[in-house]
């Protein structure tokens, strides 16, 4: 039995993981998500979709989309006809959220919908009357917001989610934690189990790992809803400061006639004190927009599907968590697999390939989770662009976060968008890919030439 | 010529003593109103006065609304204005009647007038700061449509947000009432806290160890929580309906821990979990202390709900302890109260004890804060600066006040890492007189302290007199003496400056630098660096020499104590360096802007003024190499908790983000 893991490199901030399970009988394949960051790439997109379908021939193929977000889907739109293929089987899993039927993805379609609605409106307004007060910190705020937002603003993920239907001829798995279950084409020598998304919804929202205790008990759904509506109250204040006033905002939040129109205006006088200025309040309110923005990018992203495949013979566990934020990690610990005796835990521990969550991002590794990990044999595999996490200012290779993973995989770490890391800035315990603690286990394609399209690891 | 009236001592504003969104039920209505009494003063409509000044401005709605006069006849004559949701003159009433009441609080604690300023890059070349005074801090009752409330130490501002919260969740999240978080009097009181807290200690909002700003939370959540104990009507109200059980699950805890951790937003949530917990069966139950938390509780909030959890713990041993005697009294000696109401007599006598030991222990917790270091508190620096401030206000501890604070500190595991014993002696700080000073240096230092201030001092024949001595009595004078605020600034300022001359003067004869933590040579910093075969390595950080320091206080404070007679008479000084230290070659580099660290040391000089002679040198020394590997190990851990700033609008907010639900 030999695992094989591809992480391509898509030029650009995004996911795409093709997984060969090779046994004595048979051999099948699995990708999971195909995606990248900013949109106009589909020219690598194709190439990397045509890689795809000359690798996997026609063998079984299982699809994977672990959650709506662009750098893990737009593949599928851009070049999802290359990968239809009437010859080979083709089967797509989803997360439990994506179904029709679940509450939960209902709740979360909805709210994410109307969000979207009002974020553009907001964003007008602000483009068109505020941009003109060129003010540097809202103008900082609306620029970070435009490119979280870039995760998933046309809304294309429903879009996706149909083109991979057709792609899958409609056979598709909504799968839940605590799900296992031997994986397809393998002979029962590869077992899956579904960690995430979390079931209870109080998980879904949790995202910065520092925070630890507070969001015990929170209600996502009551957390949701009440997003909601502090978006509508922006929006509302937004649109009343440039138009008519709407009925809405007529008496709110006092009646109309506490507004103070007089000319003896003390207070006024105080706060339009030049020598003063440095204490006006005008802006800081437009700090919740970020906010809205920030609570909606968290949410999508908790929202991934997190799989775990064993190597039944070894133990071995090979862990692809999407972008799994905090709260997802710690709902792993919760998870019970029905008749088995198979923990979250026990799963971590015996990890020896790490899918790094969100780009190598702070908040979407458990500190926890990753001491767990087997260091001996560890490999961490980082689909990443540098130059599109710089470009956006996107908290991705911290200094912090790479040494945390060189540590414990003592260097084994392996990056999509370089073969080499100049590691010149950063004092690293361990040097960057040493060709000699992975041997042969390594590939490069092609081996010479840049750029490379995808690099390949092995496992058995 | 008319005959003036007397000026009150009071202005009585009416208000809520708790958030009105808890007020819903009749009876709990009843007892939410009530008065608060405010040190008179002259105010504009605003309210504008000496302290602060409400501007009710909401920027998203570009509008003004109408400012309450607190000194129109038809205010004045009926306590204010009644209590109301919908006017937002009642808003600016309550604010104000909370705020002025947070700040008489402390001024009453510290014997000295709150001062507002701020330190801001200096404009000339001899300074690298400048410290500006501020007349008023600046409050916006409306500021944001947000569930958040803060403290802008950048503004001099507090910021209150009002929010509308879904009363249901049916895909159409219809909102329930709008809820305004200036309303909340513990939210009012937690921010005011901030700010004077900022005001006395401004270099305490760094974030370089795990305790500060939990402390600056946890303070913050103390004083709004001992707040409550202020109106007795409302403590009464809650004996009576505890038959006298105040901190029975049900009632005390039940409601006011319950209560005050919903009031103050999500995020303080924390708070509720160290005083109560539910059990399987949806009971509320009091939490047992368990020192194993501040080993593993890193968050602000939740850290700083361990330091509100220890002092309460301390309010419940000696609210138990001090009602014995009138329970058994009241029960025939039995001590178990009979069935039914209980005398009124009792609920006074009951709620008068509550109250005052919540008094007593608000004020414990202030005075301590003259004790602190400068800079790089830890929970235990504090303990043992309550320790110190109570002994010396308070030598004999009658009513074991300071007894029951050790005891429920410890039971919470606030120790002290550098202490042998958990005993008072070993808590209180240090003397000059301690081994643990350079007693060639120390002399030095007192001697140039004496001959400073002390106009007696030059009559010892070997010294020439201070020729300025006359002008720094001046300052202490016209300090101790001035009502305005301003003037006292100043006047500190001044007496500032003299010191800074004073131990700059010395720098190149002595090196009595070292002896308040600092050091203005080139300093080097050994750490052991771990290999990978286990293998230990000692290594160096480096920072240049470096001369710059600041004397950013020098003020002298009288505490009379009218229950022993004893007056505290002191001067507090304090002295803070900032080194520069490369990181450049060593683990850290390539994780800090620059590949530099900038690591502050100093200290807090106590002095007694009857005879100036040094009582306290409370250090944080920049010479210590453990504390700066920790501050940059703690740094690199939690780099990332500020990555949104730029989308949230809070890089110069330390608050902000701190408060958002």
């Amino acid at each position: 039995m030999t695992t094989t893991i591809r992480m391509y490199n898509q030029l650009n901030l995004g996911d795409c993981f093709l997984l060969k399970f090779s046994t004595s009988t048979e051999d099948s394949y699995l990708l999971i998500d195909f995606g990248s960051y900013e949109g106009n790439n589909s020219e690598r997109e194709r190439e990397i979709a045509q890689d795809i379908k000359e690798t996997i021939g026609d063998k079984k193929l299982t699809i994977v989309l672990t959650h709506q977000h662009k750098d893990h889907y737009s593949g599928f739109l851009h070049a999802g006809d290359i990968l239809k293929n009437k010859k080979n089987k083709t089967e797509l899993w989803l997360s439990y959220l994506d179904s029709e039927i679940s509450k939960e993805g209902q709740a979360i379609r909805s709210v994410t919908e109307k969000f979207w609605k009002k974020s553009k409106k907001v964003k007008a307004i602000l483009k068109n009357k505020l941009a003109a007060e060129a003010k540097p910190q809202i103008q900082m705020m609306l620029d970070k917001k435009e490119s979280f937002d870039l995760f998933a603003e046309d809304q294309s993920g429903g879009e996706a989610i149909t083109k991979l239907l057709e792609i899958a001829d409609n056979k598709v798995k909504f799968l839940t934690p605590g799900d296992h279950f031997m994986m397809p084409g393998t002979n029962d020598e590869i077992k899956v189990y579904v960690l995430g998304p979390p079931f209870d919804n109080k998980f879904l929202s949790k995202r910065d790992p520092g925070k630890s205790e507070e969001v015990q008990g929170l209600n996502a759904m009551m957390e949701m809803a009440n997003m909601d509506i502090s978006g509508s109250m922006m929006l509302d204040a937004l649109t009343s400061l440039y138009e008519p006033e709407s009925f809405q905002e007529y008496d709110f939040p006092f009646n109309r006639q506490y507004i103070n129109t007089g000319a003896d205006n003390g207070p006024k006088k105080a706060y339009e004190n030049m020598d003063e200025a440095w204490r006006k309040i005008d802006d800081d309110w437009l700090s919740e927009i970020g906010r809205l923005s920030l609570f909606m990018d968290k949410l999508t992203n908790n929202t991934s599907l997190v799989l775990a495949f064993e190597v039944v013979a070894s133990k071995k566990v090979m862990l692809f968590v999407g972008d799994a934020q905090i709260g997802n990690w710690q709902s792993w610990f919760n998870v019970v697999f029905k008749d088995s005796d198979v923990t979250g835990e026990d799963l971590l521990s015996r990890t020896v390939v790490y899918k790094a969550g969100h780009h190598s991002s702070l908040n979407a590794t458990l500190k926890q989770g990753l001491d767990l990990m087997n260091e001996r044999e560890l490999v961490i595999l980082i689909p990443v662009n540098q130059k599109v996490s710089e470009k956006y200012g996107f908290h991705m290779l911290k200094p912090g976060m790479l040494k945390g993973y060189h540590r414990k995989s003592q260097g084994r770490v392996l990056r999509s968008d370089s073969i080499v890391q100049n590691s010149g800035e950063l004092v690293l315990d361990f040097p960057f890919l040493d060709a000699e603690k992975f041997g042969n286990r390594i590939h490069v394609h092609p081996p010479k030439g840049h750029p490379h399209l995808w690099i390949e690891v092995t496992v058995t | 010529m008319a005959l003036k009236y007397p000026v009150p001592f009071f202005r009585k504003l009416k208000g809520y003593a708790f958030d009105p969104s808890f007020s819903s039920t009749l009876s709990k209505k009843q007892s939410n109103e009530v008065v608060y009494k405010v040190k008179w003063e002259k105010t504009e409509p605003g309210p504008s006065g000496e302290y602060i000044d409400v501007i009710d401005y909401d920027p998203t709605k570009k509008s003004f609304y109408v400012p309450i006069s607190l000194d129109d006849p038809y205010v004045l004559a009926d306590h204010g204005l009644n209590l109301s949701e919908g006017d937002p003159r009642f808003h600016q009433q309550q604010v104000y009647a909370v705020i002025m009441s947070v700040i008489h609080q402390f001024e009453r604690a510290l014997g000295r007038k709150i001062i507002w300023s701020k330190m801001t890059p200096a404009t000339n070349s001899h300074t690298e700061y400048e410290h500006k005074f501020i007349k008023q801090l600046r409050v916006y009752p409306h500021a944001m449509r947000q569930q958040n409330a803060y403290y802008s130490p950048e503004k001099n501002a507090l910021l209150f947000g009002y929010f509308q919260a879904a009363s249901n969740w049916d895909g159409n999240n219809v909102p329930g009432s709008t809820i305004f978080t200036c309303l909340s009097p513990d939210i009012v009181a937690h921010e005011t806290t901030h700010a004077i807290l900022h005001s006395i200690h401004p270099y305490l909002t760094k974030d370089t160890n795990m305790d500060m700003l939990a402390f600056h939370e946890g303070f913050a959540d103390i004083i709004a929580l001992l707040q409550r104990f202020t109106f007795r009507t409302v403590v009464e109200d809650q004996i009576k309906n505890s038959r006298g059980d105040l901190l029975s699950p049900e009632n005390m805890l039940g409601d006011l821990a319950i209560q005050f951790g919903q009031a103050v937003s999500g995020n303080r949530r924390a708070l509720r979990s160290f005083l109560v917990e539910k059990d399987d069966k949806g009971n509320w139950s009091a939490v047992k202390p368990d020192p194993a938390l501040i080993h593993s509780i890193m968050e602000p909030h939740s850290r700083g709900g361990i330091l509100v959890a220890a002092v309460f713990d301390a309010f419940v041993r000696l609210y138990k302890f001090r009602v014995a005697d009138l329970i058994r009294l009241a029960s025939n000696g039995s001590g178990i109260l009979a069935q039914g109401e209980i005398d009124p007599d009792l609920v006074k006598r009951l709620s008068h004890e509550a109250c005052e030991i919540a008094e007593k222990l608000s004020q414990i917790c202030i005075r301590a804060l003259d004790y602190c270091p400068p800079a790089d508190l830890t929970f235990g620096d504090y303990l043992r600066a309550l320790v110190t401030a109570d002994l010396r206000y308070n030598p004999d501890d009658e009513e074991g006040l300071r007894f029951a604070l050790l005891e429920s500190f410890r039971a919470w595991g606030i120790i002290p890492e550098e202490i042998n014993t958990f005993s008072v002696e070993a808590l209180e700080w240090k003397s000059p007189e301690d081994d643990f000073f350079d007693e060639v240096l120390m002399g030095r230092l007192q001697d140039r302290i004496k001959a400073s201030f002390n106009p007696n001092y030059h009559q010892n024949p070997d010294k020439k007199p201070n020729p300025e001595i006359t002008t720094i009595l001046g300052h202490i004078e016209r300090i101790l003496r001035e009502d305005k605020r301003e003037i006292i600034f100043k006047e500190s300022q001044e007496l500032s400056a003299h010191i800074h001359a004073l131990v700059k003067s010395e720098i190149h004869t002595n090196k009595i630098e070292t002896i308040l933590g600092m050091n203005f040579d080139a300093l080097t910093y050994p750490y052991a660096e771990e290999g990978k075969n286990g293998d230990t390595t000692i290594r160096h950080l480096h920072a240049a020499k470096r001369d710059v320091f600041q004397v950013y206080k020098c003020r002298p404070v009288f505490v009379p104590n009218y229950h022993s007679g004893n007056s505290s008479k002191i001067m507090i000084i304090m002295f803070l360096q900032k080194v520069i230290v490369n990181l450049k070659g060593s683990r850290y580099q390539g994780q800090f802007a620059g590949d530099v660290y900038a690591f502050r040391g100093g200290a807090s000089l106590i002095i007694d003024m009857t005879d100036y002679k040094i009582m306290y040198v409370i250090t944080k020394n920049v010479n210590n190499s453990e504390r700066l590997i920790r501050q940059l190990d703690y740094a690199l851990e939690n780099h990332g908790n500020g990555n949104d700033h730029e989308l949230l609008m809070q890089g110069n907010e330390p608050f902000a983000a701190l408060h958002l639900h």
